[in-house]
């Protein structure tokens, strides 16, 4: 750590704040101009700037998964290039085993020079639609290759010189399912990219280009301090958690995983030993996601205030041993990784805190994203689409409250894709977005409730699906209940109706990680989202909550005696 | 009939403007709010000025009641009624959350509680033609039980009926058939464009004010019925246009902006007099700014209003960005050690520390103090003494936790709140396309001419005027507002292939609309201006652009220049364009503008004194104690020139004039003009 010249506390404060400015001007182009609906509806996308060296030191705050894992894509760049990519050049890659999490992600890296001198990078990254692969929005459960799972490109240059560099477009192009995408969303970037250059160039020239190294510099001591003391606040001591992820969807079997977490005054050591060895599925996760997961899972208690930069990853310390589901080596599939194995790091980070924090934990939210997405295929007529949405569960109660119901997790904050504008784009009916009686885990305080969401395809279609916590459903904490798992059911309240996914009636057990499920024209296939785990003892919640519950249909007669023990007897 | 009357109810007073149409003169008024009943506070602020209420043309009036009714929770049991499958949409709202990493953090709770939220049976597809006829069973089963509930506000929102209004209008009639006493009202009626949640959350909100709005304004017809006033009242909406009373009792979700609303259109007749049309309002109070953008004497409209979380309602208002900086705003230091400045703020009561009324956090307004920018003896004309040792103790203290010294304290506590609100003035100019330099910031509110030059100078505004009675614009503003209303019109085509004749006849149709709601308000109006939007996109893309059309009629001309301003606005804006790419239309506005008056001008009172300092006090500007002259701004006539450093003074505000900086009082109407000196280095 060098020590920078002093900055007086007031500019500090005023150039700092520009980072975290310029980072939400990004997204404001990104967002308005991109084609894919996962961008510009679901908000599927992360902007951020970098000093000279590579440090991460403003960030939008759309998607916390991205926290760590912009941060390697910018020295994969830098790896391949060297540190002196000329002005003009854009970098763009995917490849999760050179800095990336999964395909979908794909990252943009722009240097940003200021009188001839690299001075920044500028870094833009989302979710695209489609880039190929086994099946429909490059959403493949089965695959054993990461071959499968769509194109991957390396660090390799997009524009040159401020020009595009079109053999590189035309490749992406016949790669995807949506090549009418391709080219708004390369401009979208473009524009995010633009976008930092005008402002950083105003910043720099207003504070010159001292100041404003000086407060790069400054920033990441800043949020090295806060998350320090943040620490401080916690008991020494060794925490262990265990869980299981459900499947691989290759293999139907839990899939064991660990963590050792150490609090040592101001420093965190995190160690994944003793996790399954890399699996057969696509639930592995290369380290720069792992580490992300450790960042953002601990950040919800290390004063989630503090500026996101690479200041907070100082003072935590992580150990992946190799060859694991936390730390893959090519070829392992990886796409469900920065789902639910993402949330799977955060849910062992907050179990281990459940032992140090009794008092300020909170129950654990639903799982990953629960994506489900189809593919429309009519290839004689030359027509391909594809589509999906995020359904959402609950969040765990907390020592103060229920949990939220039906709101995205942690690792990301996307928006819903809006019913209305998915019939007008898509082949479909939006037939169901109701609530779950009884799927919040029981508490003093309960978890918030999953929704049942339903889709009608007017057109034949393949359906894929990536859920988690359909075996286990998501863990309560200090004497709360867990909420619900999920599952999903084809042709509901029909003679036909069969679950596919979760527990079935029998009690079995079916994967939830599955592709090119063939539905047929008319058919509904329907996705029950798992509810949040309780807070505390569900004999101490208070009578009003639970007449409250009664009355809007949150928790049933049946569900009060069940999980709460109790009878209704005002009714 | 003599005068017409002004009115905006605000957190802490009522303010009044009013003009005497025969002698010319204006008269300024303020008494406390009286949340208990808004009413009041409007009868008292009458009463305080003596104006006799049968000598009263036309009242025109800005409420916060329709939005404090929402913040707080505070407005009539309301049943929803949707398509079978979707009870919780509303509730599910977009998914997202508001803070990123709170693992504590709640949703509001919904307007309409889960269990007087009901589905009926019938489904309606994205061309509005029915998949699933309505069920009338399902409907009558409902209305039944709302009744039984004895629920009076009804919102019906269904699937896919900004196509077809059909069901909706179905439903409607059997749930009045079976309850004739309640108020039921389609989504259809009150926005009929894409996107359920918007639609249906516009529609509840309209419900559950419906009654609330209408006792109000009733209570205060009726009350100043009885003291004699028997003329127009009209209220004032958020797109900046006024509405009568007897028509905004149905359009009640109108009013969610209306409060800034008045502050706007003031900033816009007084910018005229200084020949400003590109203007940034700037509205400085106690626990917040807001912040807004004029061009060419048109207010920036916005569709992207949410009254709280994930509650959007799309409907055209004035955009106003709000952010928590005002003179209540407390500083503190957080835990890596960083100077911040609000945004909690400590309101009027316990206030800043030196109100003395017992607040002991350093807000602004102490800062403000210390660098003898306010006077402890002058402040509110002196009535309100301020306790300068609390605040240099206060500050000082904090200081010392930073190792400053107070004046560096407080000269940084103005700095970072100046700099917040310098970044929300980029975020609504540079972050949309616009440059600075070309605006003018018009400063107002009891903090606005405090920090105005200092904020333009960290953003690159060449000009700041205050207007005339800073304190009592938004009440102005009121005064001079016409009939508006906005109409909205699906229309969806590629530029390249658009239906001329389609189009026109489209925005015919609309304008007719408009047309007959304005005339329908028997509001005497002079004329109906009309202007038109079109929404714009880039194929593929699913946000738009609004662009003005060059003509009401349109030819292939006009759209070739629409084409133009749209790859020109998303250069501008996004730092990129595509002149290959196709661009779609897929919206059309028309504005209905039904004028009543003339704008009235503020005439403001002269004492017989001219530009005579009336004091000389030490106050701090770059980081030295600098003898600083004091005027009384009833002093300073038209033409007259005041060079900072300088501080006006004025009943409700203080204009501080930096070094380097010159002050103009402008000839047209005594604002205030302040600029840098000509040639000077600053």
């Amino acid at each position: 750590m060098t020590t920078p010249r002093i900055i007086d506390p007031i500019t500090f404060e005023v150039v700092r704040s520009s980072f975290d400015y310029i980072t939400k001007m990004m997204s404001q182009t990104l967002q308005k101009i991109s084609f894919s609906p996962i961008m510009y509806d679901q908000v599927d996308f992360s902007n951020a700037l970098f000093d000279n060296q590579a440090r991460l030191v403003g960030q939008t705050t759309n998607v916390p998964v991205h926290l760590a894992a912009m941060h390697h894509c910018v020295h994969a760049a830098i790896e391949k290039f060297g540190d002196c990519i000329p002005e003009g050049d854009v970098v763009i890659l995917n490849d999760p085993y050179s800095g990336g999490t999964h395909n979908m992600d794909v990252t943009f890296v722009m240097p940003l020079y200021y009188g001839g001198k690299l001075s920044a990078y500028a870094c833009s990254r989302g979710h695209w639609q489609d880039l190929g692969g086994k099946a429909a929005s490059s959403e493949s459960p089965t695959a054993i290759h990461i071959a499968e799972e769509g194109l991957r490109l390396p660090p390799v240059k997009i524009y040159e010189g401020g020009k595009p560099v079109d053999a590189i477009i035309d490749i992406i192009r016949n790669n995807t399912r949506t090549p009418y995408f391709i080219d708004g969303d390369i401009r979208a970037h473009i524009g995010a990219l633009n976008t930092a250059k005008k402002y950083f160039d105003e910043l720099v020239d207003k504070y010159g280009a001292e100041t404003v190294q000086d407060c790069m510099e400054e920033t990441l001591n800043y949020t090295e301090r806060r998350t320090r003391n943040a620490i401080k606040a916690l008991p020494n001591g060794v925490y262990t958690a265990e869980d299981y992820i459900d499947a691989d969807g290759i293999n139907n079997e839990p899939i064991y995983v660990t963590m050792k977490l150490t609090i040592k005054e101001e420093d965190v050591i995190v160690d994944f030993t003793g996790s399954s060895p890399t699996v057969d599925g696509p639930v592995n996760y290369p380290p720069a996601g792992t580490c992300s997961g450790v960042y953002w899972g601990l950040k919800f208690f290390l004063d989630p205030e503090a500026p996101p930069n690479s200041g907070m990853y100082r003072p935590i310390e992580i150990i992946i041993p190799e060859n694991t589901v936390f730390n893959p080596r090519w070829p392992a599939p990886v796409y469900y990784g920065n789902l639910i194995t993402s949330e799977k790091v955060a849910d062992l980070v907050w179990q281990c805190l459940e032992k140090a924090i009794p008092a300020q934990i909170v129950g654990m939210p639903y799982a990953d994203c629960n994506p489900i997405s189809f593919g429309m295929v009519n290839s004689r007529e030359g027509e391909s689409d594809t589509f999906g949405e995020l359904a959402p569960g609950g969040w765990g109660g907390t020592p103060f409250g229920d949990g939220m119901n039906t709101t995205y997790s942690r690792h990301g904050n996307c928006m819903d894709f809006q019913p209305e504008t998915m019939e007008l784009l898509y082949p479909v009916i939006c037939t169901e977005r109701e609530f779950i009686t009884d799927s919040g885990g029981a508490g003093k305080f309960r978890g918030g409730v999953g929704m049942k969401v339903s889709w009608k395809m007017l057109k034949d279609a393949t359906l894929n699906l990536g859920m988690g916590r359909t075996r286990i459903g998501p863990p309560g904490v200090c004497g709360g209940k867990s909420g619900k798992p999920g599952y999903i059911v084809m042709d509901e309240g029909t003679e036909k109706e069969k679950i596919i996914g979760g527990y079935t009636k029998e009690g079995e057990y079916l994967m939830t990680m599955f592709d090119n499920y063939s539905m047929k024209k008319g058919q509904i296939v329907t996705q029950y989202t798992q509810g949040g785990g309780g807070w505390g003892d569900p004999g101490e919640r208070n009578g009003e909550m639970i007449a409250e519950d009664l009355l809007n249909g949150f928790v049933s007669e049946d569900g009060l005696k069940r999980d709460y023990g109790l009878t209704n007897t005002a009714g | 009939m003599t005068y017409r009357v002004g009115i905006d109810i605000g957190g802490t007073f009522t303010d009044l403007f009013a003009y005497n149409t025969k002698t010319g003169e204006s008269i300024c008024m303020s008494s406390p709010s009286t949340p208990e009943n808004y009413a009041n506070g409007v009868l008292n602020v009458i009463d305080k000025t003596g104006i006799p209420y049968e000598e009263i043309e036309i009242i025109i009036h800005g409420t916060t009641v329709a939005t404090n009714a929402i913040i707080m929770g505070n407005y009539a049991d309301t049943a929803f009624v949707t398509t079978a499958g979707m009870k919780d949409l509303v509730e599910i709202g977009r998914f997202h959350r508001k803070a990123l990493y709170d693992p504590y953090q709640k949703k509001p709770n919904p307007i309409v509680k889960r269990h007087n939220r009901y589905t009926v049976r019938g489904r309606l597809d994205k061309k509005g033609e029915v998949l699933i006829p309505l069920n009338e069973e399902d409907v009558r089963g409902v209305a039944k039980e709302i009744k039984d509930k004895g629920i009076k506000a009804i919102a019906i929102g269904m699937m896919n009926s900004y196509t077809n209004g059909d069901h909706e209008q179905r439903a409607k009639k059997i749930i009045e058939e079976v309850y004739p006493e309640a108020y039921v009202v389609t989504s259809e009626s009150i926005l009929p464009s894409i996107g359920a949640l918007g639609r249906f959350t516009t529609t509840i909100i309209n419900a559950a004010l419906y009654e609330l709005v209408g006792t109000y304004i009733e209570s205060l017809q009726n009350r100043l019925i009885e003291r004699g006033f028997n003329k127009t009242l009209l209220l004032v909406q958020s797109n900046g246009g006024a509405i009568t009373a007897e028509l905004v009792k149905k359009k009640p979700e109108t009013l969610l902006m209306s409060g800034p609303a008045g502050g706007v259109v003031g900033a816009i007749i007084t910018g005229e007099k200084s020949s400003q049309k590109d203007i940034i309002t700037f509205d400085m109070g106690g626990t917040s700014t807001d912040i807004s953008i004029i061009e060419g004497g048109e207010p920036h409209m916005t569709t992207d209003f949410e009254i709280d979380w994930d509650m959007p309602v799309p409907i055209p208002i004035i955009e106003v960005l709000s952010i928590g900086a005002g003179g209540g705003s407390i500083a503190w230091i957080d835990s890596g050690g960083s100077l911040k400045v609000g945004p909690k703020s400590a309101g009027a009561r316990p206030g800043p520390v030196c109100y003395g009324l017992g607040g002991k956090a350093p807000t602004v307004t102490d800062a403000n103090l210390i660098l003898g920018y306010l006077d402890a003896e002058a402040f509110l004309s002196g009535d309100m003494k301020l306790d300068l040792e609390g605040a240099k103790k206060a500050i000082a203290e904090l200081g010392e936790q930073m190792g400053l010294d107070m004046y560096q304290t407080a000269k940084g506590i103005l700095e970072i709140v100046n700099e917040n609100m310098a970044n929300a003035v980029k975020e609504i100019t540079i972050g949309k396309g616009r440059d600075p330099r070309d605006f003018a910031l018009s400063a107002f509110g009891g903090a606005g001419s405090l920090h105005a030059v200092g904020v333009s100078d960290k953003v690159g505004i060449p000009v700041v005027f205050v207007p005339p009675e800073p304190g009592n614009l938004c009440a102005y503003g009121d005064i001079n507002m016409n009939l508006q209303n906005e109409i909205s019109g699906f229309f969806y085509s590629n530029i390249k292939n658009i239906d001329l004749v389609a189009m026109n006849e489209k925005f015919a149709e609309m304008d007719g609309e408009g047309r007959q709601m304005i005339e329908a308000q028997n509001a005497d109006c002079k004329k109906i201006v009309v202007k038109h939007m079109v929404s714009m996109r880039y194929v593929g893309q699913s946000y738009e652009l609004e662009i003005p059309c060059p003509s009401a009629l349109l030819t292939k001309a006009d759209t070739d220049k629409l084409l133009v301003d749209f790859h020109e606005t998303h250069k501008k804006i996004y730092f990129v364009c595509d002149e290959e790419s196709d661009v779609e239309i897929t919206k059309l506005r028309s504005t209905n503008i039904g004028v009543i008056m003339d704008p009235v001008q503020i005439q403001s009172e002269h004492a017989e004194a001219r530009n005579v300092a009336i004091k000389k006090v030490k106050a701090y500007f770059d980081n030295k104690e600098m003898d600083t002259l004091v005027y009384d701004r009833k002093t300073l006539r038209p033409g007259e020139v005041v060079s900072g450093p300088a501080i006006v003074r004025e009943a409700k505000a203080s204009t501080v004039i930096l070094p380097g900086k010159v002050c103009i009082v402008n000839e047209a109407d005594n604002s205030l003009l302040i600029k840098n000196i000509e040639g000077g280095a600053r």
